[in-house]
């Protein structure tokens, strides 16, 4: 009796939640199951969610060549590199900035600090032309370097910001016992404070990661030769050919989404941590 | 052997030195000591700590350590631990890879790192906790890893920053006999930072109490205690906070008078100097040091008219807050427990046992103190 009770009073709240859920899964749901049905499914049937029939051929042409020879995997391949490599060399760059940024007081440091929140601030379509023009300029255009300098520069602002409030809630008194201890700046802040910064770091990798694996506008810029395509672009592709083929788009959308959510379930607890040290501090 | 000296070591913080966090000091502290920094938050603990670690430059002075300047030495050079009142263990190393740090850092060869790393948790009773994370212990548990990793390398100087404060009262008071003990079995000269002053009368062998970057007095707690040099120390050192009432002086015969502004006579000192006429001055009486009754009797000390107005009871004694009329709320200490709110009774103290200090500077005035009382007149105190 009581559990009834118990159970009928959070029903409200249950079904709020289950509504929100619905709400975020439901386009995710819809995009598998256009993805494991025949194009014309999509056309003519009702809305539904259960495919029918059921077929992998999408998939599977997402596996043999379509024009001049490029294809899914390329196109894959093509975001790996290029956002391992942006999440790498952010973090290397914006993990010793902000370390100094919150430990050390320098010149200037209230100067550099707001010019990168300053950046930030204006839309990103205002640096298109200039990097551009730079990339041009520097032979760098149609290459991976171009997206990863680009996206670097998007980044690397925030992830200073971010990694430097990490720093500020670790307790400065560990590095100075180590210090004390006898180890040196370098040592306090590799053996000390990263190992205590981990969770930090991580949030930080992954929001560097999503957005160089989700970015379209400047890599539509950046990129004219087809195997030089990112998974986005690689997605257009999909509409500029009249018909939109949405058997392949969508499977193009999930095989471009696994990643994303494999590397969010396998470092979730460090995301939840990092979010909710921010918020109380300590 | 580690003797250390602060020879009128300064601090100052701010574009212009506007922020004093601490005046020149002068402090020798001896080869094996427990020296307490005692003061109220903000006074500049820490900043003297700091200092002496040499995580802070000072601003003026020199630090000496066995007789070497070590102003300028890297912190790392100095051969001296600190305990943090946060405990600063690293998050990310095992209690045994807290302990061995401190070793490692100086080539200690492995086995030997191991064989101290297990002596030391066994003096600490953290043998059974070795494998765990900082994050899976008690903050007691927390505190001995701590104690242990400074004291791990036998350092020159132990320095600790209000180490027991993130305890609860039970566990710091245990805490208190451990250090203690610890001492004892590692005779380290130690600087021990508190702003509790019954810690820093348990502990130490000297206490040095501070007051807005002043190091105001430094003595035995006992010398603290009953002979402060200064109007702050005696409000500040003491479980219940002294009596101090303003006074005017006025000299009668050959002793000198303290009449509270209402005019009532306080008590009758001598002085070892003659007072000026009409001075004026704060009177100091520590509650165990006054007694009160319904009437006062003719035994030869003033006794001060004044009303109950509370009853305060501090564990097993209770205190008699009563106000005097014009003048101070006086607290008693009840032997007899019988006063009650609104009550009219008088009040005596112990004439033996007052203090004077200067109005304006707080500086303690030299009294005389056996002779107040007049021949024949003895006055009993339980
Ligand atoms: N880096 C700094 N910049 C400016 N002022 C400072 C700095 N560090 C300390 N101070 C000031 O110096 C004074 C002494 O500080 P300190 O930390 O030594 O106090 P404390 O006695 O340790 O206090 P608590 O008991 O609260 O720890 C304070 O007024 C503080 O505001
Ligand atoms: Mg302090």
């Amino acid at each position: 009796m009581r559990a009834a009770r118990e159970a009928l009073r959070r029903t409200p709240r249950s079904a709020v939640l289950l509504g929100l859920v619905a709400f975020s899964l439901l386009p995710f749901a819809w995009m598998l199951t256009a993805s494991l049905e025949p194009p014309q499914a999509l056309y003519t049937a009702a809305p539904h969610l259960v495919p029918r029939p059921v077929t992998l051929a999408n998939y599977a042409s997402l596996l043999s060549p379509r024009e001049q020879g490029v294809y899914f995997p390329r196109y894959f391949l093509n975001s790996v590199v290029v956002a391992f490599s942006t999440v790498a060399l952010a973090l290397l760059v914006a993990t010793p900035a902000a370390y100094a940024f919150s430990r050390f007081t320098f010149r200037g440091k209230g100067m550099l600090m707001y010019g990168f929140l300053a950046q930030n601030l204006f839309p990103g379509v205002n640096f298109l032309v200039p990097l551009f023009i730079l990339m041009t300029v520097l032979g760098l255009r149609d290459t991976y370097g171009a997206l990863i300098i680009g996206y670097l520069t998007f980044s690397l602002p925030l992830n200073i910001w971010l990694l430097r409030g990490f720093f500020d809630g670790i307790p400065p008194e560990m590095e100075v016992a180590a210090r004390l201890d006898g180890a040196g700046v370098v040592r306090a802040f590799v053996e000390v404070a990263l190992p205590a910064a981990v969770p930090g770091l991580v949030a930080t990798a992954i929001y560097t990661f999503i957005l160089a694996w989700d970015e379209y506008l400047y890599a539509l810029t950046m990129i004219s030769s087809a195997d030089m395509r990112t998974l986005p672009l690689g997605l257009f592709a999909y509409f500029s050919e009249g018909v939109p083929d949405w058997g392949g788009l969508t499977a193009t959308a999930i095989g471009m989404s696994i990643p994303v959510v494999i590397v969010f379930l396998v470092l979730q607890r460090y995301f939840v941590s990092a979010l909710t040290k921010g918020a109380l501090k300590y | 052997m580690a003797e250390l000296r602060l020879e009128g070591v300064g601090k100052r913080y701010g574009g212009r030195g506007e922020v004093v966090a601490l005046e020149p000091v002068d402090l020798a502290v001896r080869d094996g000591e427990f020296i307490t920094i005692l003061g109220p938050s903000g006074c500049g603990k820490t900043t003297m700590l700091h200092v002496i670690a040499g995580l802070v430059p000072p601003s003026t002075g020199s630090v000496w350590l066995d007789g070497t300047d070590i102003t300028d030495l890297d912190p790392r050079d100095r051969d001296m631990a600190m305990v943090f009142q946060n405990y600063a263990l690293y998050p990310a190393k095992t209690v045994r890879g807290n302990l061995e740090f401190p070793l490692r850092m100086r080539g200690v060869p492995r086995r030997e790192r191991a064989r101290r790393v297990e002596e030391m948790a066994h003096v600490l009773g953290l043998t059974p906790l070795l494998d765990r994370l900082p994050r899976q212990l008690s903050g007691g548990q927390q505190q001995r890893v701590a104690l242990g990793r400074a004291l791990i390398r036998r350092p020159r100087v132990f320095l600790m920053d209000e180490p027991l404060s993130n305890l609860d009262a039970k566990l710091r008071a245990q805490m208190r006999g451990e250090i203690k003990r610890l001492h004892r079995q590692f005779p380290i000269t130690t600087i021990y930072v508190t702003h509790d002053q019954a810690e820093a009368m348990a502990l130490s062998d000297r206490v040095a109490v501070m007051n807005r970057g002043v190091l105001v007095q430094v003595g035995p707690p006992a010398e603290i205690y009953h002979r402060p040099s200064h109007v702050f120390v005696a409000g500040f050192v003491g479980a219940v906070p002294m009596n101090l009432a303003r006074v005017r002086l006025h000299r009668v015969e050959d002793a000198v008078e303290c009449l509270f502004p209402g005019g009532q006579r306080a008590v009758r000192v001598r002085l070892d100097g003659t007072p000026p006429a009409d001075a004026a001055a704060v009177l100091g009486v520590r509650p165990q040091h006054a007694r009160w009754a319904a009437r006062p009797s003719d035994d030869g000390v003033p006794w001060i008219p004044a009303v109950v107005e509370d009853i305060d009871i501090v564990g097993e004694e209770s205190y008699v807050l009563a106000r005097v009329e014009h003048g101070p709320l006086l607290s008693v200490l009840d032997r007899a427990g019988t006063a009650a709110p609104g009550q009219s009774i008088a009040i005596a103290f112990e004439p033996a046992a007052v203090h004077l200090f200067d109005e304006a500077t707080g500086h303690a005035v030299p009294v005389e103190r056996v002779t107040a009382a007049r021949r024949g007149d003895s006055p009993a105190y339980p």
